[in-house]
């Protein structure tokens, strides 16, 4: 997928997260908060990850790395 | 142009990781790490481009291969390291961003090293006439 959305979709989990973690807060269940703010790390750690080797790979080809 | 989605797309990033920084502070470093890709990945092309040209130029002029594509590696190697050093910097992490410049410099030492010895026997050449 381009960048562009990436960059929206990144945004979009991260204000999700912290939305659901306020409400889990304000709920009581602190430990399910820091449930979903992992989850919500780890899904994007991966979108970001494959961002990461494509720029990596890309540019070892350019130089010949 | 180019230049205008590049910057259009840095600007966005800059506000929407401010937002996601007060909010949630683990998400902070994500957003720098994708723009930033996403920047290099559109100016990918014209680097590739340039580094065609070069290479290509030193081929005509007949410098010895050799002593270019080490001087491109360099090159990419600094490129490399300086990305992700930033990247690590601007998430707070002086010391790792310190030891990922230290390992790039460590690879453009060891990748310098024939260059450094063939300028050497030159040298010495040149003496003994």
């Amino acid at each position: 997928m381009t960048g562009v959305d990436l960059i929206f979709r990144v945004a979009a989990i991260g204000i999700l997260v912290a939305v659901l973690n306020m409400l889990l807060c304000r709920a009581g269940r602190d430990d399910q908060a820091m449930m979903t703010t992992i989850a919500g790390l780890i899904v994007v750690l991966l979108m970001v990850i494959r961002e990461i080797s494509n720029l990596f790979t890309t540019i070892q080809e350019i130089f010949g790395l | 142009m180019e230049i205008v989605r590049i910057a259009g797309v840095g600007l966005i990033g800059a506000v929407i990781s401010i937002l996601i920084r007060r909010a949630r502070p683990e998400f902070s470093m994500m957003v720098p790490v994708v723009i930033s890709f996403t920047i290099m990945a559109a100016a990918a092309p014209y680097l590739r481009e340039v580094v065609g040209e070069l290479s290509s130029l030193w081929g005509s002029v007949g410098i010895n291969g050799a002593y270019m594509t080490v001087i491109v590696k360099i090159i990419g190697v600094s490129y490399l390291a300086s990305i992700s050093a930033e990247l690590c910097r601007d998430a707070g992490e002086k010391a790792i961003a310190a030891k990922i410049e230290l390992g790039g410099k460590l690879m453009i030492l060891a990748m310098s090293v024939p260059l450094i010895t063939r300028m050497l026997d030159l040298v010495r050449e040149i003496m003994r006439i």
